[in-house]
């Protein structure tokens, strides 16, 4: 929607995948699923509860790794059927494994980051592997909603501090001389 | 499925960033929390964000010369008019998106029509929708599939531009996968052509 939009992440999971933008009021979180786009805003003025903390994501591990172990076991079992004796028939099959292995161990071992921004409607979770660029995304979330919430208690203390004039109280209504 | 359960829920408030459980406010504070369910730690910094408040003027604060009432509450002073039905509306009515003021009940109907681009918060991924069409042509060429779903892959990818171009993204995948259908539908018909010619025993 907005073209001064930046990506802050994109995680995907079984059912699709999530992209996080910052835009000026806020974040911008999109969900593709069945080819389907689902737009939902976290303002910056509305955050309650921002968090960051480091986790490994026990299915990615064990998917990944079920799917490597697959295909290192179907290499394993050609291999032992054939008889060849050649160690160089099982190379496509690690070559095959081999990323989803990667992935896994790399995952088991230095996790993934994650800043959640939880607002009064809605939340954005941003996963980054880097360690760093999450810190300084966290930081940079703070400050924004800093910002934004202060703008907005301003505005709304000047908007108190606008006097009304009341309105002029109204003479009694006459009795009808029916009713007495 | 348990997933897919968490993720359909509605949202309720601030969660256990992992296990998702209901973080009240006697819960939410700044630094190195323990979740009282999983008993995890995380970080956190807690806001407590003001409330925006309208500034409504009544009829009868306005003075003598008055301002015009609001057609949904009579009490109170119109700042605006819906710019599609022209009605006289206060700013509790004004429904403002950055694309002008529309009353309540002309918002709705705007936003189910779709008309209303910053409103719209469900749409057709058709960039994506592209890619997977080229890519299934592809696979399928050999099976006389390369020209339907050629233009398909065409079809998607000139929707697809027209919705990044609207949306300031970049449109280079798009424009290639545009390319790929316009090729596999190109080779789809040559295999028609092909097949005609054979059968008709015109082939030298």
């Amino acid at each position: 929607m907005n073209p001064t939009r930046t990506r802050l992440g994109r995680s995907a999971h079984a059912f699709g995948r999530e992209d996080v933008f910052e835009v000026p009021e806020g974040l911008e979180v999109e969900s593709r699923e069945n080819y389907e786009v689902i737009r939902k805003r976290v303002l910056f003025e509305e955050v309650q509860f921002v968090t960051i903390h480091r986790e490994i994501g026990v299915w990615f591990v064990i998917l990944n790794g079920l799917i490597g172990g697959f295909f290192l076991f179907l290499g394993m079992v050609i291999f032992n059927a054939t008889q060849s004796g050649n160690v160089w028939a099982l190379m496509p099959w690690v070559v095959m494994a081999s990323p989803f292995l990667i992935a896994a161990a790399l995952r088991a071992i230095y996790g993934v980051n994650v800043v959640s921004v939880f607002g009064r409607r809605s939340k954005a979770v941003i996963r980054t592997g880097r360690k760093l660029k999450a810190r300084e995304l966290y930081g940079r979330m703070l400050t924004r909603v800093r910002q934004a919430q202060s703008k907005l208690e301003r505005e709304v203390a000047e908007i108190a501090a606008v006097e009304i004039p009341q309105a002029p109280e109204m003479p009694p209504m006459p009795i009808p001389e029916s009713a007495s | 499925m348990a997933t897919a359960a968490r993720k359909t829920a509605p949202y309720e408030g601030p969660e256990c960033p992992r296990c998702a459980i209901l973080f009240g406010d006697d819960l939410r504070s700044s630094g190195t929390i323990i979740c009282p369910n999983c008993g995890l730690t995380f970080e956190a910094s807690a806001f407590n964000p003001p409330q925006r408040k309208l500034q409504v003027v009544e009829v009868a604060q306005s003075g003598p010369e008055g301002a015009n009432a609001c057609a949904n509450h009579e009490r109170n002073t119109a700042v605006t008019s819906c710019q599609r039905c022209g009605l006289y509306i206060c700013s509790l009515c004004d429904m403002n998106v950055g694309t002008g003021s529309y009353c309540p009940s002309c918002f709705d109907r705007v936003r189910t029509e779709g008309s209303l681009s910053p409103a719209t918060t469900r749409f057709k991924d058709y960039a994506s929708m592209a890619r997977t069409s080229a890519i299934v042509g592809f696979l399928f060429m050999f099976m006389f599939l390369g020209l339907p779903f050629g233009a398909l892959t065409i079809y998607y990818a000139r929707k697809g531009l027209k919705q990044a171009k609207a949306e300031g993204r970049p449109t280079a995948g798009i424009r290639v996968a545009g390319t790929f259908g316009f090729l596999e539908a190109l080779v789809g018909i040559g295999y028609i052509v092909f097949g005609v010619l054979a059968f008709m025993g015109k082939l030298p």
